[in-house]
């Protein structure tokens, strides 16, 4: 890949793929490690690309993939972290965003809304972000997660009911 | 608004941090450098792993025959000066060098020299005639003779061995005459 087409697609999907490592990870330090790991897969891919949309699911693709691994690890499954004046250790996934830097928000029901995301299980947390933000559907969610329709559809309807019970008013019924 | 309307304003709020861009910008440098300093490895490696495998087998080769280096000596025959080949072999503190110069009609000619180190620039002469001696079954060998020479190059002693026997050719014992001079020094021998 050659360098101009490399800033080119660095600069209009980074925010997607940081966006994505950010509703997997809930912590902007890993999100930022598995962005960079990212592109650096990026960089080492040997062929081009279809399309615009083809570029846009490798990278949510290879950004999941990157979470996993993340997550997969040796350190993250042995180590556990303990909070001052705590005997129970505090779970890696369920951390959310504690000790991490929370985007500014303008208003503060999106505040609201962005924290209430960040506490649901990561597993519900990518399909109700790639359902809502970047639009897919079920099926298309289902074929980049590599997951089966009615699992997306399971997650999206245990999403949404999570977020209503949190925002009550703030979330519509669908 | 619904709540894909509130989904997307909200998310639309989030960006990476500028110094992250800025990384993932600089990727392509280390990428680069980490391309070349791969390069550099795989080419000390293989230097390393040539040198060793050099070294290896000369090791091997050694430990397996006995023998060790070959050197180049000059050596003249006849009056005609000719790089030969020095097989150096150890024995404690000695080390001695062979020289096997082959004659046009197959016979040959060794010369072992005796020092403590192998002598560097050696210069030997020799005149010989070639021929064989007849045995007392009625073949005929090749004679080989034997040179020691010492660390200042001049010929120590003059030795004559009965080499394999070549058989089917004509007996005619010649006299043989070989000379080696480093230093002023000439033998001669039958």
């Amino acid at each position: 890949m050659d360098k101009t087409e490399y800033e080119r697609i660095a600069e209009k999907y980074l925010d997607m793929v940081y966006k994505i490592a950010l509703s997997h990870t809930g912590k902007d330090t890993d999100a930022e490690d598995v962005a960079q790991q990212t592109f650096y897969r990026l960089l080492a891919k040997k062929g081009g690309f279809s399309d615009e949309e083809h570029i846009k699911r490798w990278l949510i693709r290879v950004c999941i993939n990157e979470c996993n691994s993340l997550f997969s690890g040796f350190w993250r499954r042995n180590v556990r972290f303990f909070s001052a004046g705590s005997d129970q250790p505090a779970e890696p996934e369920d951390s959310g965003s504690d000790g991490d830097e929370d985007p500014v928000f303008a208003a503060q029901e999106n505040k609201a809304l962005y924290e209430t995301v960040q506490k649901l299980p990561p597993k519900c947390r990518i399909v109700i972000y790639l359902f809502y933000y970047e639009g897919y559907k079920t099926q298309e969610i289902a074929q980049i997660l590599k997951m089966r329709e009615p699992t997306v559809r399971t997650r999206l309807v245990r999403g949404r009911k999570l977020l209503k019970e949190e925002l009550k008013e703030a979330w519509d019924y669908e | 608004m619904n709540n894909q309307e509130k989904f997307k304003r909200t998310y639309d709020e989030v960006h990476a941090p500028e110094e992250l861009l800025g990384k993932v910008m600089d990727l392509q440098m280390e990428k680069r450098e980490f391309k070349t300093r791969n390069m550099v490895k795989a080419a000390v490696c293989a230097i390393a792993l040539g040198l060793g495998l050099f070294g290896a087998g000369n090791g091997i080769c050694y430990a397996a025959t006995g023998e060790s280096l070959v050197t180049k000596m000059k050596v003249v025959i006849n009056g005609e000066e000719t790089q030969q080949d020095v097989q150096w072999t150890q024995n404690g503190d000695v080390f001695h060098g062979e020289v096997v110069i082959p004659s046009e009609d197959g016979s040959s000619v060794t010369v072992l020299t005796v020092s403590d180190d192998i002598p560097e620039n050696m210069h030997v002469e020799m005149e010989y005639q070639e021929g064989g001696t007849e045995g007392a079954d009625g073949t005929v060998t090749e004679d080989t003779v034997i040179l020691e020479i010492n660390e200042d190059a001049s010929v120590n002693s003059v030795a004559v061995e009965k080499q394999e026997s070549v058989s089917g050719n004509s007996s005619e014992k010649e006299k043989k005459d070989v000379s080696a001079n480093s230093s002023g020094n000439m033998d001669e021998t039958e």
